[in-house]
């Protein structure tokens, strides 16, 4: 082997072990923005209703400087997360999880609206089957409300009669 | 001094229940004599809560601090605006005040309505009565803040930090206004059921006050948007706490309530739906209020335990039974007068927007009781954050700004789909246009902001076209010129396009919301004196902050001031100096984090000094970009104006000028 292509597998080995290490250190700039990052997905243990990324007591310096230790050693955010809720209880997290009794956190929502979704299409269908031999042509009924000036025909002669009467014009 | 605004507000609270009872007895028994009684009652009881919320105001002026209130929520060196708003700083202030305004809009409404609304009125008496007899009870009961303390301090606690703003003079009643005007309908409402009225004369009776009602919630909510963010430093404005939540609720039955009556007056459908929801709302109201004054969920609003939860919890109770027995009593006799036509019409619009208001509600409600449902089943209070109710509410949002657009598009009984597929024509093509602007020449590529937009730009659409199809009918048959015409489109027809101001004034708002929850950056930097920061965004630009050093604010009173001068460029270009600061109170030990923007129609530019070390060598700074902010109060002053115009008073028949010309010769126009 001639000294080039040693020097090339040299400067080769030697950006092997390198890259690890420069993936791993943090800009220090945006550190700050990282941590808060996770921070955001915690509430503050002690205050009610603040955000760990919002909080400036010290409990939360020290907490945000857990997360800065966490993330050094590599973990992932979702592992963070689930550091401080397992020594602390679920009510740290912002977003409770979707399992056990927090699943019907989400679920009622959904199931109302779902069963109030059925329901008006069952009551409007039934309210309009009661009347389907009516007249078709409702053009301009006497039941409209008192602002009403039938929208939905576009500067046609139907639509300016509509309104010169309620102008009080015709 | 104190004893005899207790001794006032104890003889208001004997009235309320006089006024009350002798109101019922007198409609029941027919007797007029009675009735006018109870009025009187009603009169008196509002004259002396005025003599005690003076004297409150005076002890709290002066610095009274042997009075338990005035020691908890002033002290001397507070300034005197300070003093005059902590009447409503603490629990039983607060509680005398919400009664005042309460009893203020009781007698407001015998007033206005005495010579109309025979059969109701003696009713209406009696539901506004039981309720303010109910808060006036708590104050002389359970909460009275003029109680007094058994030695003399020198100096009082002062009010809490947090409330030292100039929000405090404006966002409180404001509030407060928006809940107890609630009543209005309600009582009517009642009044309605218990005799036997089948009709909307309740609605047509109280629709301006529920017009007014919600637009002073409407204002309440935004305020204390405007509050949170301009002072708490976290850089947004809404943060979905128990106590916002318990405000924004009743809001949320209110809207569809303030729509679906309008079904009602037209086509004398929906009846049991809307005494439902007005039930409701002002149930609701009531729940929010014990929410927040109970301690029961822990939020940065909550005023202390106190002993008033279990005494709301009754009153719910009471009066959700009362109005739900009456209800199903009154059933049969709510029948609608009419049937819906067709599927598609907007009868079924509204139908579905009072759904999805509903399913809102439901949403909001839920994950704020969640945590008192988890403990009592699971021994364990689950935290719901601001993500639960983020990713179950925009959905529906967005099918709420949708269903704005397509209401006005759609007629009301049948619709005919051909006809009206020109109508929606231009409104999408102005959509589609908008999202491919936006996405190509703006660079906003986040979708769920895109999809936001393109409503937001069809319901625009369908809502100028509507002034512009009004403004053109009456210049093609009155010959005014198009500015006169859309004048007198808002003097002919103020519900109406009063109204669509109004929706104008929401997609302002939406606007605001989708620019910054889906565009807001931040950042947090430490710097050293002469450092800078630069914080950027894909479609605002690059800021860039230098830190120049801390120096000591003036301290006016008990606060030390520590203020930090940052510079700012804005795409290099120089545009001034923030300076975000620290308030620390010495009293309570309490610093404030308050920040320093620099606001455009564009965006805010939104610093705060989160800490520093030493004399502040180094400092640290949390800086935010919050674009399109700003709409959400220019859409609050919208609201304002959509509904004066709304609940304008329109000229009575016969009074009305001729003013109008018409165009076809020989064609007299009466006089209306």
């Amino acid at each position: 082997m001639t000294y080039k292509n040693l020097l090339f597998v040299l400067i080769a080995v030697i950006t092997l072990f390198a890259v690890p290490q420069l993936a791993l250190a943090q800009d220090p700039d945006t550190k700050l923005d990282r941590i808060n990052e996770v921070a955001e997905g915690l509430n503050c243990p002690t205050c009610t209703g603040i955000n760990l990324s919002d909080c400036r007591t010290l409990t939360c310096e020290q907490w945000r400087d857990k997360i800065s230790d966490l993330l050094d050693e590599g973990y992932s955010d979702q592992e963070i997360l689930d550091y401080f809720s397992t020594r602390y209880g679920v009510q740290v997290l912002q977003e409770p999880p979707r399992s056990g009794f927090t699943m019907w956190l989400w679920f009622l929502p959904l199931a109302a609206l779902a069963i109030g979704g059925g329901w008006l299409a069952y009551v409007i269908r039934g309210w309009s089957e009661a009347d389907d031999d009516e007249d078709e042509e409702a053009e301009l009924p006497d039941v409209e409300p008192e602002d009403d000036t039938s929208p939905g025909r576009d500067g046609s002669d139907d639509y300016l009669s509509q309104v010169e009467k309620d102008l009080d014009l015709v | 001094m104190p004893h005899v605004g207790y001794v006032a507000t104890t003889l208001a609270f004997a009235l309320a229940v006089y006024a009350f009872v002798v109101s019922a007895v007198g409609a029941w028994r027919r007797t007029p004599e009675l009735v006018t009684s109870a009025r009187n009652a009603a009169f008196g009881v509002t004259g002396l809560l005025t003599i005690a919320i003076i004297i409150i105001e005076y002890l709290l002026i002066y610095g009274h601090y042997q009075t338990k209130y005035v020691f908890e929520v002033s002290n001397r060196a507070a300034p005197l605006f300070y003093r005059i708003t902590a009447l409503w700083g603490g629990q039983d202030g607060s509680l005398l005040f919400w009664s005042w305004l309460m009893s203020i809009f009781a007698t407001l409404v015998l007033l206005r309505k005495w010579g109309s609304m025979r059969i109701m009125i003696p009713y209406v008496i009696t539901v506004t009565q039981a309720t303010v007899a109910f808060f006036i009870g708590l104050v002389v009961f359970v909460a009275n803040p003029f109680a007094q303390l058994d030695f003399f301090p020198a100096d009082g606690t002062g009010l809490n930090p947090l409330l030292r703003h100039w929000g405090m003079i404006i966002h409180p009643p404001v509030l407060y206004i928006g809940f107890v005007a609630f009543l209005v309908p309600y009582a009517f409402a009642i009044a309605a059921l218990i005799t036997h009225q089948s009709g909307d004369l309740w609605i047509r009776a109280t629709r301006r006050w529920t017009l007014i009602a919600w637009l002073f919630l409407s204002l309440g909510l935004l305020l204390g948007g405007w509050w949170a963010y301009d002072v708490l430093g976290w850089g947004g404005y809404w943060g979905w706490d128990p106590v916002e939540n318990a405000s924004l609720i009743p809001w949320l039955v209110g809207t569809p309530f303030l729509h679906s009556v309008m079904m009602q007056e037209g086509r004398g459908m929906l009846k049991r739906w809307n005494m439902a929801l007005i039930i409701l709302t002002f149930s609701l109201v009531i729940e929010g209020t014990f929410l927040t004054r109970s301690g029961v969920i822990s939020s940065v609003h909550t005023f202390a335990q106190s002993a008033v939860g279990p005494l709301f919890l009754g009153f719910i109770a009471v009066m959700f039974m009362v109005s739900f027995y009456l209800f199903v009593s009154r059933w049969n006799e709510l029948r609608s007068e009419n049937e819906l036509d067709s599927f598609f019409s907007r009868e079924s619009v509204f139908l579905l927007n009072n759904l999805i208001f509903l399913g809102l509600a439901m949403a909001v409600w839920w994950g704020t009781h969640f945590p008192l449902f988890s403990e009592a089943l699971i021994g364990e209070r689950i935290v719901v954050g601001p993500p639960f109710f983020e990713k179950t509410t925009a959905p529906m949002w967005l099918v709420v700004i949708f269903l704005m657009g397509v209401a006005p598009l759609v007629p009301w009984r049948r619709a005919n789909l051909q006809k009206i597929a020109r109508s929606f024509l231009w409104p999408i093509v102005f959509a589609l246009v908008t999202v491919v602007v936006l996405y190509f020449l703006i660079g906003i590529k986040i979708w769920g902001a895109l999809v936001g937009f393109g409503f937001v730009a069809f319901t625009l659409a369908v809502t100028l076209i509507e002034y512009w199809r009004g403004a053109n009918a009456r210049h093609r048959t009155q010959g005014e010129s198009y500015p006169v015409a859309l004048w007198r489109l808002f003097g002919r027809n103020r519900r109406r396009y009063g109204g669509y101001f109004i929706h104008i004034g929401v997609i302002l708002v939406a606007i605001g919301v989708i620019g910054s929850r889906f565009y807001q950056v931040e950042t947090q930097r430490n710097l050293a004196v002469g450092e800078s920061m630069s914080i950027s965004s894909d479609v605002i630009g690059t800021y860039e902050l230098t830190y120049h050093g801390l120096r000591d604010g003036e301290s006016p009173d008990d606060r030390i001031i520590t203020e930090a001068i940052m510079s700012v460029t804005y795409n290099g270009r120089d545009v001034g100096t923030l300076i975000p600061n620290r308030e620390f109170f010495v009293v309570q030990q309490q610093p404030m984090t308050i920040p320093d923007k620099r606001s455009t129609l564009a965006d805010d530019l939104y610093v705060i000094l989160a800490g520093w070390e030493g004399q502040g060598e180094t400092a640290s700074f949390k800086a935010y970009i919050n674009p399109l902010v700003n709409w959400l109060w220019i859409g609050g002053f919208v609201f304002i104006i959509g509904t004066v115009i709304a609940a304008w008073p329109t000229p009575q028949p016969g009074r009305e000028r001729v003013t109008a010309k018409s165009k076809t010769p020989g064609v007299t126009v009466p006089a209306k």
